[in-house]
This record gives structure tokens, C-alpha cells and sequence, in this order.
């Protein structure tokens, strides 16, 4: 085997497997557990701060521990600050149960709120289990399989280098005619 | 009379075959002979080549075959290669697009059917290197290797064929 295609398959030895952890784990889905504490109290509600990476699509599912409904919701940071005070606030999701499930695909947020309060019992402190998914990009992969593909795409650049010279330095060496011949050297014929 | 051989033009791109592939041009007095680089190849068979131990030792090595005194006949009859007589030829045109010379020969085949055989008469980059170590551009050999197959193709076709060639300036 000559030693340029040796370069070429190290090249895509090095470029499969870079697009395979580009694609499969860079920018994979990242899932978080958490949970909520709602203090007893008729006003009491517990949130959850999610810094959504630059904007994405965030999905997941809620459950209180007691069984008991709550309401659930997610805000934004102006719904957020509106709920904080009291004011009248709209939301991008909003659910009363004891369990279920979200999922939002605007990507205009930088960050949201997981807010959980009482809907039928105020008096006990109440546990929500939250699980939410964020797409994020894992910069130590990203790192990585660009270097691979810079690497290999050199390797594979230099195999198609080393393969066109080898082509042409031994065309000039075995070929009996590159210009153009005239077996003939008499004038035209009438 | 025995045919006459008029000239070579070593390397020519066309897309007779579906792909753009390299050829050369045997011009004798009768006819063009194309003659082509290599085998047309499927794709499974070229894999094979190409990482296997035939890739090293190609199946025709035109770059070795003698134009001087090689058998028309049989070069003519070797199934990779086109051969346009002379007298199926209706029309023969030589143009110099941006600097690179081509042709298009329409002409009918035994069936009848009306065919056109196209080229680009560009010279093998050896040849380009070659010139290039010696000083010449290579525009320079470009345009002078599409004269030199204008001077050819002259010196060639019948001049029936040849008075309603237009030719380059």
C-alpha cells in the first residue's frame, strides 16, 4: 500500500469519529433533577432558577412528593419579577396537578422560573420533584472533534497532495507524449 | 493506400462516457481516434483499485502506448475507444474559450443517429510543470498547446470539412 493512502485513512480515521462525537455527544440534550419546597402558608411558593444557556428549548416533568395538586409554571424573567410583586402576570406554561409534564420551544429567554405553589393545602410544607432537559453544548467535546477534523482534514489534503504528485512525477517519467506530435512533418495535403 | 497518422494530441478532457474523463486524439487521415486514459470503471471495481494491490499496475497504460506504430485497426476496435470517421462528420468546430481550446465534432453513427463529441483541449499538467520550470506561464502553454491542435486538426480533416471549419484567430 503506498504510504499516501495510509495518510488518507488516518484522515478519516480521525474524521468519522469526530463527526460521530460532534453530532452524538457536543451538543446533547443535559437532564437535570431537582425539587421545589413550597413552605406551608397561603402566599408561599417555591422557584427555581434555570439559566437556559443563551436560549433553547427547555421540556420536563413535575411531581409532588404528597400527591397533593399544585400549580405549576413556568415564567420568564419579566412574568417572574411581575409575579415576585404581585402584580398581575401571564405565563408560558401554567398547570394545577399533582403531577405532569412541560415543554417550552420558544427560544427568546435567557433564563426562566420553575415556580410551584399551593392549590388545595396550605398548611404543610410540600416537595415537588422536577426534571427538566436543556439542549447545552459541551465545550470540551466541541474542543476536541474540531481538532480532529482540522487534523484529519490536513491528513486527508496532504494523501490527495503526496497521491496528485506521485501521478504527475510518474507520468513525466513513463509517458512517451505530452505535447502535441505530428507524425507527419509534410504540408497539408491539397 | 495505407492510412496515414497526421498527429497526437496526448490530452484531451471530454465527457463522451458520461464523466468527465482524459483522453487523447489520434488524427490521421481518415479519422479521429479517441483513445481514453482509462477503462471506464464502476464504482465497486475503482474501490477495489484504489485500495487494493491493481490500483499499482493500471489495466491500459495509454502514457506507454506507441502512436507512431501502433495498429489503427486494432486501437480503433478496442471497446473503451471512439472512433468519427472522417465522412460521418457534419460539422466540426474549433472554439478558444477564455484561453482554452476545444471542439465539437457532430457526426452520425452506424445507426444513423446524430452525435456530438466534445473536448477541451487543455495539456497535462506534467506538461504545465514541465514548461513551468522552464519559464513558460501556464497560460502560455495552454494557448499554445490549443494552436498546435488547431495546426493539427488543419493539417487533418478532408478539406471539404476543413473550408467550413471556423477556426481559431
Amino acid at each position: 500500500m503506498k504510504h499516501f493512502r495510509l495518510f488518507y485513512l488516518g484522515g478519516w480515521a480521525m474524521e468519522i469519529p469526530a463527526m460521530v462525537i460532534l453530532v452524538l455527544f457536543t451538543f446533547h440534550p443535559v437532564t437535570t433533577h431537582t425539587s421545589i419546597s413550597i413552605a406551608p402558608g397561603f402566599d408561599a411558593y417555591g422557584s427555581l432558577e434555570v439559566d437556559l444557556n443563551g436560549g433553547g428549548p427547555i421540556s420536563g416533568t413535575f411531581e409532588s412528593v404528597s400527591g397533593n395538586d399544585i400549580l405549576f409554571m413556568l415564567l420568564d424573567e419579566d412574568q417572574f419579577a411581575d409575579y415576585s410583586a404581585n402584580i398581575s402576570h401571564s405565563s408560558r406554561f401554567s398547570a394545577i396537578s399533582s403531577s405532569g409534564s412541560f415543554s417550552i420551544e420558544q427560544v427568546d429567554m435567557e433564563r426562566c422560573y420553575l415556580v410551584a405553589e399551593h392549590a388545595t393545602t396550605f398548611s404543610n410544607t410540600e416537595e415537588v420533584q422536577v426534571t427538566y432537559e436543556l439542549s447545552e453544548t459541551n465545550i470540551d467535546y466541541l474542543f476536541l472533534s474540531m481538532t480532529l477534523i482540522i487534523v484529519g482534514g490536513i491528513l486527508v489534503m496532504y494523501a490527495f497532495y503526496k497521491r496528485n504528485k506521485e501521478k504527475v512525477e510518474a507520468r513525466i517519467s513513463t509517458s512517451k507524449y505530452l505535447d502535441v506530435v505530428f507524425f507527419d512533418e509534410e504540408p497539408k495535403r491539397p | 493506400m495505407a492510412e496515414r497518422r497526421i498527429g497526437l494530441i496526448p490530452n484531451a478532457t471530454t465527457n463522451a462516457r458520461g464523466a468527465d474523463d482524459e483522453c487523447a486524439i489520434l488524427a490521421t487521415d481518415r479519422r479521429l481516434i479517441v483513445t481514453f486514459e482509462k477503462p471506464q470503471i464502476r464504482f465497486k471495481q475503482g474501490l477495489r483499485n484504489y485500495f487494493g494491490k491493481e490500483a499499482d499496475a493500471p489495466p491500459i497504460p495509454p502514457a506507454t502506448v506507441n502512436y507512431a506504430t501502433v495498429d489503427l485497426d486494432q486501437l480503433g476496435k478496442m471497446p473503451q475507444n471512439v472512433v468519427i470517421p472522417y465522412f460521418v462528420v457534419e460539422k466540426f468546430a474549433l472554439h478558444m474559450t477564455l484561453g482554452v481550446a476545444s471542439i465539437d465534432v457532430k457526426y452520425r453513427n452506424e445507426a444513423g443517429k446524430s452525435l456530438t463529441f466534445t473536448a477541451i483541449l487543455v495539456p497535462s499538467e506534467p506538461l504545465i510543470k514541465k514548461n513551468k520550470m522552464e519559464g513558460i506561464r501556464r497560460r502560455d502553454t495552454i494557448k499554445e498547446y490549443g494552436q498546435k491542435c488547431q495546426e493539427l486538426f488543419k493539417r487533418a480533416l478532408p478539406s471539404s470539412l476543413s473550408q467550413n471549419t471556423e477556426w481559431m484567430s
